[in-house]
């Protein structure tokens, strides 16, 4: 997808990653799986990637974890930057793949959040926070990967709905509009 | 032509480049511990924690009814001809329980209190960190009521934590299984004295490392904050599991289970100063002993 990005929507999905992260700092907590919360932000970087392209995915990534990433006080900008590292490589990837395969958003879950965590310690090594031994840290990661990418399909569905609806539009640039 | 081009790529090259310093920038200001938290953040937390609040307290109440309504599957079929009558009867029992329990929560808490040598403050927790990681939570306290970084937190088994940065009217508390907390320990029954650390995504485990190589700690020793450091001396911390040598095999280190359950912080108390007969016996350089066994929370449950 190239040319000029329809600024609504960018908006849109900024919004949206703030609404996420709100809501992610509120509830993640309550629905934790095995001791395990779900990440809604990294999710919703992930599939906006997917979905509209590694800009726009970077774009929802940041915007969705500026707030769990405020409200924390510490090491500020590590959120922001692996959601939006992870939102920018998952629109790269996306664009070499069939996306209305439901297996794709259930890796890419996956394999989002494996890469986004792996970020974040490596990121947090270096600010100087230890690494976690390596047997909890694998299962702490894998379990969540596990429950993002259980969670990705829902939320694809919605932004494929989206992203039809703005193609629909007809804006100039729409991502992918005209191109199949 | 090139110049154009040249100017265009760096114009495009901007905006992604400014993002990453800032970013950058934001890490290597905050990694350490602040005095004090920036306008914008605290404007942040305190416009939001209303919303944090409702959220919280709305997911609680939805996971209360759903656990409830599993035991009440039996007395749905038994008593299906009186379900129309008593539908609004079991709606109003449910919030009542919910208030019985929480009165009980109270009066434990109450309880645990009026035996402390120190003023303090109840506070309800309001949000959690959201991430795997680490472990603060929220607390519906802040500067406005007297709440000031470093004050102790505590739960009628034990410590929990300790407050990081203020708001008005929020506090984020560290817990004792963050992997920046370190609270200074001693083994009640051996006096042996070590640093408590939490890990991350330990998820609750704590680990004590010891000072002294031939320190003497054995599986269900009593650990509580040594005074060595911020926290004040004699807070329940938790019991040793299992005791073992370090990786490298220079220092003694122990598994300690915490006194409180982290996970399922409901209301917490806020220590804010110590009685003025605490402070005299603490500088006498005595036991405190004159006060209640050191806070043994167990007591009370």
């Amino acid at each position: 997808m190239t040319g000029v990005r329809w600024p609504k929507l960018r908006l849109f999905l900024a919004l949206i990653g703030i609404l996420t992260g709100i809501i992610e700092y509120g509830l993640a907590s309550h629905v934790a799986w095995l001791g395990i919360k779900p990440d809604f932000t990294l999710v919703l970087a992930v599939l906006a990637g997917l979905a509209f392209g590694p800009y726009d995915g970077a774009v929802a990534g940041f915007f969705a974890a500026l707030v769990p990433d405020l409200w924390g006080g510490r090491y500020l900008g590590v959120l922001p930057a692996v959601h939006l590292a992870v939102g920018f490589l998952a629109g790269i990837v996306g664009g070499r793949v069939f996306k209305e395969n439901i297996a794709v958003p259930l890796s890419a879950g996956i394999l989002g959040t494996l890469t986004g965590n792996i970020l974040a310690l490596l990121l947090y090594r270096a600010l100087g926070v230890p690494f976690p031994a390596v047997l909890p840290a694998l299962s702490i990661m894998l379990r969540s990967s596990l429950y993002n990418g259980l969670l990705a399909p829902f939320v694809y569905v919605v932004l494929i709905r989206l992203r039809t609806a703005v193609r629909a539009t007809g804006a100039p640039g729409t991502p992918g509009a005209g191109n199949g | 032509m090139w110049k154009v081009g040249f100017f265009s790529r760096i114009r495009k090259l901007l905006a992604p480049a400014l993002t990453v310093v800032v970013l950058v920038t934001l890490m290597a200001v905050t990694a350490r511990e602040r005095e004090h938290i920036s306008r914008l953040e605290e404007v942040l937390v305190e416009g939001l924690a209303p919303v944090q609040r409702a959220l919280y307290s709305g997911a609680e109440a939805l996971g209360s009814g759903v656990r409830s309504l599993a035991g009440w599957r039996n007395l749905k079929r038994d008593n299906a001809r009186l379900q129309a009558e008593v539908g609004s009867l079991t709606a109003l029992a449910e919030q009542a329980r919910e208030t019985v329990e929480e009165n009980r929560r109270l009066r434990r808490l109450l309880g645990f209190a009026e035996t402390l040598p120190f003023d303090y403050l109840a506070a309800h927790v309001i949000a959690r960190n959201a991430d795997n990681w680490f472990s603060t939570v929220l607390i519906d306290l802040g500067r406005r009521d007297g709440v000031a970084r470093n004050m102790p937190v505590v739960t009628p088994p034990g410590l929990v934590g300790r407050v990081i940065t203020v708001t008005a009217d929020t506090a984020t508390v560290l817990l004792t299984s963050d992997p920046d907390s370190g609270a200074g320990a001693m083994i009640r029954r051996s006096r042996d004295c070590g640093v408590l650390l939490g890990e991350m995504g330990g998820q609750g485990a704590l680990t004590m490392r010891f000072f002294s190589r031939q320190a003497s700690v054995r599986e269900g020793d009593i650990v509580i904050t040594s005074g060595l450091g911020i926290l004040p001396k004699g807070l329940l911390l938790g019991t040793v599991r299992r005791v073992r040598t370090s990786e490298q095999g220079l220092l003694i280190e122990a598994d300690v289970e915490p006194a409180t359950d982290l996970g399922r912080l409901e209301e917490v108390l806020v220590l804010m100063r110590p009685h003025p007969d605490y402070m005299d016996v603490l500088e006498r350089g005595n036991e405190p002993a004159a006060h209640p066994p050191p806070l043994d929370m167990r007591d009370l449950q």
